[in-house]
């Protein structure tokens, strides 16, 4: 990199670890630096024990596969809960998206992730046989597939459909009011507890679901 | 209508702001200053591809890294500010409308485009591939959410031939996108047709009485075996289905999907003969201009939208009674922004210079 020997070797090393976070440029990484230099002591290294605390104390759920530094999580371990009714989603962060809503009562499980060829990743690298572990297990009465209305997420919808149809007696799909292409950490509040309260339809395997939900126009 | 037009590294303009503030005008400059370039940039903005057959790449000027596009543009007494931004080191293009994230192609509703260039005859002798993205445009114009059933359908298209090529491909593992492309192209295919046979009458009757009484007819041509244009959507998706399943032991061979409204086409008739075999380079010519205008009137007459003419050295290629034809558009208030090299006097009309090389013509009596 040009101009990088311009900076002290420390101090390049950080620009460069910086830049490896997501959204951050060269720009950025450099600002941040800088003022990471600046800033009182006690600041950058509670900033650098936060990273490791983390790290050593964050861990996946044995469970639903969220983030969590209990195990099971407090989600998990929530007795209120409906245990009956269980929400899959792609990401950790998308059950932030959903609680923060409110709405919904029931349980979660993370597949770590959608189908996606063009990536490689396939069924046997999302928590499939995870969730079937729990299917298994008995006492789940809805599953919601609410993986996100990209192609991808509706792919990992449309498998997840025809596998669990056999062994679950109410599959449903959220979908209403979500615009495909997007994703669940960007919808906002009110659309995704809208689509949670419309969620109840049981998914017909003959239709497809979230490209046509709500989009029937021709 | 387009009120200010701004380019930045698109072909050879390093820069450039235009303001067409004319319901009609001109350019007018020698061959190779850029003429041409310019109504490629407008008619970009509006569908998010080139009517030249060029590739993203060949628009970034020589020596740049990435090009802009952006308008102005107002419809319905609304103003609208569309983006596209092409940076050629990711290959990647952003589109915006009011700084908004859209799809590229998403302003083709915003700024309705025609185009009429010496281009136009592929319509006719050109690949299916041609007249596909012609009649898409078309449906896109008139039904906006064909061009993001589009682009899923081909986010769809691109994963379901990287999952052929995986080793070991079942049934099971291609359900999850057959589901999404019939369901996709069902529509697709349904709006295809239907604004086909809008397009096909008028244009026929365009055609009519540019030849004095001879008939022009068409079919959309589905890769779908037994499906007909009356048939509605879910009888598609069950024969596209089928058809995919029947297909499967020669898509994994050649490692893509081989049937679906992708491979569509349609093909024209002249007085009961197909157009591209057997029609000469002048009648050609002629239903490529009824197509044209076709979709113009469809524009305008059936879905009161009012469309940028863009006209491409049309001057010269058209006789005088076609010419006529063409510009009898604007009497309906669209926009026209025409290219000549004729040079043009002073008095005749008002000039400004828009380049070093390019003047802008106001037609006084037009
Ligand atoms: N990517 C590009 N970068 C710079 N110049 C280009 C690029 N593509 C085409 N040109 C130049 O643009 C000119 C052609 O412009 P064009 O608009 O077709 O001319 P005309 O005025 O005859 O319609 C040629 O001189 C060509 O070299
Ligand atoms: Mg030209
Ligand atoms: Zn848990």
């Amino acid at each position: 990199m040009i101009g990088l020997h311009l900076y002290p070797n420390p101090l390049a090393a950080l620009i460069e670890a910086l830049k490896k976070l997501p959204g951050i440029g060269p720009k950025t990484a450099q600002r941040l630096a800088i003022y990471l230099l600046h800033a009182p002591v006690g600041e950058a290294e509670g900033l650098a024990r936060a990273i490791t605390d983390a790290r050593e104390k964050i861990f996946f759920c044995s469970v639903c596969g969220n983030l969590t530094d209990i195990d099971p999580c407090g989600l998990c371990q929530d007795e209120r809960r409906d245990r009956s009714l269980l929400c899959v989603v792609e990401w950790p962060r998308d059950i932030i998206a959903f609680e923060r809503t409110g709405e919904f009562p029931g349980m979660y499980h993370v597949l770590h992730g959608a189908l996606s060829p063009m990536d490689g990743i396939g069924p046997d690298d999302l928590k499939i046989a995870e969730l079937l572990k729990r299917l298994s297990k008995g006492g789940i009465r809805e599953v919601v597939l609410a993986t996100n209305p990209t192609v991808e997420g509706e792919a990992t919808a449309l498998y997840l459909a025809q596998l669990l149809k056999p062994l679950v007696s109410n599959v449903t799909r959220i979908a209403h009011g979500l615009p495909v292409g997007g994703d669940l950490e960007f919808a906002d509040t009110a659309t995704l507890s809208r689509s949670l309260l419309g969620s109840h339809v049981a998914v017909d395997l003959s239709l497809n679901m979230v490209v046509d939900l709500g989009r029937h126009e021709i | 209508m387009l009120k200010q037009l701004y380019l930045q590294n698109f072909r050879n303009y390093k820069q450039l702001e235009f303001t067409p503030d004319a319901e009609y005008l001109i350019l007018s400059g020698h061959n190779g200053t850029g003429k041409s370039n310019l109504l490629e940039s407008i008619y970009y903005l509006s569908t998010g591809y080139s009517f030249r057959q060029a590739r993203d790449d060949n628009l970034v000027r020589f020596g740049s890294g990435h090009f802009i596009i952006r308008g102005i543009v107002s419809r319905a007494g609304i103003d609208y500010k569309i983006e596209v931004n092409y940076r050629q080191d990711q290959r990647r293009k952003t589109t915006k409308i009011n700084d908004k994230r859209a799809l590229p192609g998403d302003c083709s509703n915003h700024l309705p485009v025609v185009v009429f260039s010496p281009q136009d005859l592929i319509l006719v002798k050109g690949s299916p591939a041609g007249r596909r993205r012609f009649l898409d445009l078309v449906v896109a114009q008139v039904r906006p959410q064909h061009n993001s059933d589009l682009h899923y359908y081909n986010s769809v298209l691109y994963q379901r031939n990287k999952q052929l090529r995986s080793l070991k491909v079942s049934s099971v593992d291609l359900l999850p996108w057959d589901q999404q492309l019939a369901s996709l192209g069902s529509r697709i295919w349904k709006r295809r047709n239907l604004v086909l046979s809008e397009l096909l009458s008028l244009s026929a009757g365009v055609f009519n009485s540019l030849s004095r009484g001879r008939i022009l007819e068409g079919e959309y041509l589905s890769q779908i075996k037994g499906i007909k244009p009356e048939d509605n959507q879910e009888q598609y998706q069950n024969l596209f289905k089928e058809s995919l399943k029947k297909s499967l032991s020669i898509d994994q061979r050649v490692k893509a999907t081989t049937v679906g409204p992708h491979r569509d086409d349609f093909r024209l008739y002249l007085n009961g003969r197909e157009t591209r075999i057997y029609a000469s380079q002048g009648e050609q010519r002629l239903v490529a201009l009824a197509l044209k205008i076709g979709q113009y009137r469809l524009l305008t007459e059936v879905q009161s939208l009012e469309p940028i003419l863009l006209l491409d050295d049309v001057f010269s290629e058209l006789d005088e009674k076609h010419r006529l034809f063409v510009l009898e558009g604007m009497k309906q208030g669209s926009q026209v922004i025409a290219t000549t090299t004729s040079s043009f006097k002073e008095g005749f009309a008002q000039i400004r210079r828009l380049t070093p090389e390019i003047f802008v013509v106001y037609p006084k009596n037009f």
